[in-house]
């Protein structure tokens, strides 16, 4: 080989390095736009509904020995983008993505759904930047926070974190209304149960119920146990995960996490038809309000009307009640004067009887002492006849026989 | 030439053609992520740019920030709404309410409003539970009173009457009794004074018969003494 073709040849081999080293870089920078895509795609889409490697391996920091093989860990994970399919990604790039949740902390700034202070959490941070592979993954991992700190506590603190948790994912006012009944009763133990009902409905969804045995005359009858069964397709899923996430705490920090989650897209549209069942549970509130008017107007009606038959009533009876103490009085009165005039008589009576013994004492008095005398005269006329009859005797012994 | 020369000539034309061809495969299949927005998008394919994307992503952000504040109004309404109906519910159905004032509770002082006419709020068409300035008036132009009040009153007065009556009845009894006890004792009294005045009439004739034997006492006595003093002349009576 002349020295021409060793020159060519080394010329050749730098040109394989430099061919190789730049389809290198060419493949590394596809990686990372493609994974910037992803991102984006996410975001505006959301993860995938399920699927995916829980949980997340845990991340290394660029540099460590174990980076290499973190960086060629591929998760299970079918994303959409564009006409394509994006089977596995890196863990990595759902750390970057999910390092946009923040900190968490609810309530801490940023965006406050209620603008007014609107129950929160129940207690606890649900957000935070721990990647996962898909919303139902979030839903689990949220689902195991929520019970283990609502199992935790007891009596009113247990049904006040339920509430917290509850009030905001009622999509009718009746059930709103049904989680505040139980609230005010602190039946937390009830409202718990409702709670993981909602987790369930989303992780373990019914299969839908049997349509072909209702008539026209059950359906009604139905309607309940229809409405809160199975779900009919994947989207269904997706739009129950939605609501259930982004209806759990108004925090900035977790809406931030629920939107990566669920995608902008499907955030939207969740709040806004949230925005319109509250609308719609304001008007039937203020429906309720006037419907509660109208009773009260009814019942104040017929009590006013009451009020007023009574107040005739009441002023008869006073009437009569007067009329008859006067009645009393006056009977009392005459009771009173029979009273002091039996009084008069009975001691009228008295002194006529008093008068009438001494009398009659008198008059015994009297006729024993005419007794006496009358014996006296008697006596002496015994005498005077004896006396008599003597001196005729003599007389007649004397001078009878001259 | 040699013959390795010829040989790697040859493998240079060939890396030469594959490099080319890669490189025009890279070119050709190079990702859209930074081609403008495609004016018109085939169904069922959905064209990724960052572009696009990114619009997208703000669209949807300040869709969400708007999402956010009308669903933070519209719980704020619902909250006010639900609060409302809470007190207007106090206010006409609870402990303190209208209709508790109505039915009477027991605090409720004689002569306080309990009734009043509640003017309508014509914007809400809801009444003003509060302004409670026009009271309604009983048939005896007084504040109507609550109905238990007047039931009590009722009550009260009809348990009165009852005793009334009663006593009414009892004192009637009572002025039958002494009016009995009354007649009786006139015609006692009248019979005592018939007695009396019978004694009266025997004392009388008592103090005359009296008279007449005394005299007759008087009379014997001096019979007797004259007839001892006869006999005393013939030696006394016998003895």
């Amino acid at each position: 080989m002349g020295i021409l073709g060793k020159i060519l040849l080394v010329l050749n081999l730098l040109a394989l390095g430099g061919f190789g080293f730049l389809a290198v870089q060419d493949w590394k920078g596809r990686q990372t736009i493609a994974a910037a895509g992803i991102r984006h795609v996410l975001l505006v889409n959301g993860l995938p509904l399920d699927g995916g490697t829980d949980p997340v391996p845990p991340r290394v920091a660029a540099g460590s020995d174990d980076f290499a093989d973190f960086a060629a860990t591929e998760l299970p994970f079918r994303v959409e983008v564009g006409p394509k399919a994006v089977e596995t990604i890196s863990p990595e790039l759902l750390y970057v993505y999910f390092a946009a949740a923040g900190a968490g902390s609810p309530g801490a700034g940023g965006i406050d759904l209620t603008g007014a202070g609107a129950p929160g959490a129940g207690g606890i941070d649900l957000a935070g930047p721990a990647p996962v592979t898909s919303q139902l993954a979030e839903v689990r991992r949220v689902y195991a926070l929520v019970k283990a700190h609502v199992d935790g506590l007891d009596g009113a603190a247990k049904a006040s974190a339920a509430a917290g948790f509850l009030l905001l994912q009622a999509e009718s006012i009746e059930d709103r209304t049904e989680y505040q009944t139980l609230l005010a009763a602190r039946n937390g133990d009830e409202l718990a149960r409702r709670l993981y009902l909602r987790f369930d409905r989303v992780l373990n969804p019914p299969a839908l119920p049997d349509l072909s045995a209702l008539t026209p005359e059950n359906t009604l009858a139905k309607a309940t146990e229809l409405r809160s069964g199975g779900v009919k397709d994947e989207h269904e899923r997706r739009v129950r995960a939605a609501h259930l996430l982004v209806h759990l705490d108004s925090g900035a920090g977790w809406q931030k996490r629920t939107m990566l989650v669920v995608g902008l897209k499907r955030y939207v549209r969740t709040v806004v038809e949230q925005t319109l069942r509250f609308r719609d549970m304001a008007a039937r509130v203020e429906q309720q309000a006037a419907a509660d008017q109208d009773r009260f107007v009814g019942e104040y009606a017929q009590l006013r009307g009451l009020a007023i038959e009574k107040t005739q009533i009441a002023n008869n009876m006073r009437q009569d009640r007067a009329r008859l103490e006067q009645q009393v009085q006056k009977d009392e009165e005459f009771v009173e004067l029979r009273q002091t005039q039996l009084k008069e008589l009975q001691d009228q009576l008295a002194k006529l009887k008093a008068e009438v013994d001494l009398l009659l004492a008198r008059q015994y008095l009297t006729e024993q002492q005419l007794f006496e005398v009358q014996r006296e005269v008697g006596l002496t006329l015994e005498a005077i006849y004896g006396l008599e009859a003597d001196l005729g005797a003599k007389e007649r012994a004397r001078y009878g026989a001259k | 030439m040699t013959f390795l020369g010829k040989l790697l000539v040859f493998l240079c034309l060939i890396l030469g053609v594959g490099v080319g061809v890669m490189s025009a495969a890279v070119y050709t299949h190079r990702p859209p992520w930074f081609e403008p927005v495609p004016e018109g998008v085939d169904k069922g394919n959905s064209p990724v740019v960052f572009a696009q994307l990114t619009a997208e992503i703000d669209g949807q952000g300040k869709a969400a920030g708007a999402a956010s504040a009308s669903w933070g109004r519209q719980y704020v309404a619902l909250a006010a709404a639900e609060k409302t109906r809470d007190d207007r519910r106090e206010k006409m159905f609870g402990k303190t309410g209208l209709l508790a004032l109505a039915r009477g509770p027991m605090t409720h002082k004689v002569g306080d409003p309990a009734f009043f006419n509640l003017p309508e709020d014509e914007a809400a068409r809801l009444l003003n539970l509060d302004d409670r300035k026009d009271v309604v008036k009983g048939p005896d132009a007084k504040p109507l009173q609550p109905t238990g009040l007047l039931e009590a009153a009722i009550a009260a007065d009809t348990q009165t009457i009852i005793e009334q009556a009663k006593k009414s009845l009892e004192l009637r009894l009572q002025q039958k009794t002494l009016g009995e006890q009354v007649v009786l004792t006139e015609t006692r009294v009248l019979k005592q004074r018939v007695i009396r005045e019978n004694q009266q009439n025997e004392a009388a004739y008592l103090a005359s018969f009296e008279v007449n034997v005394a005299e007759q006492r008087e009379t014997v006595v001096r019979r007797r003494d004259q007839l001892l003093r006869r006999l005393a002349i013939f030696g006394g009576p016998k003895q």
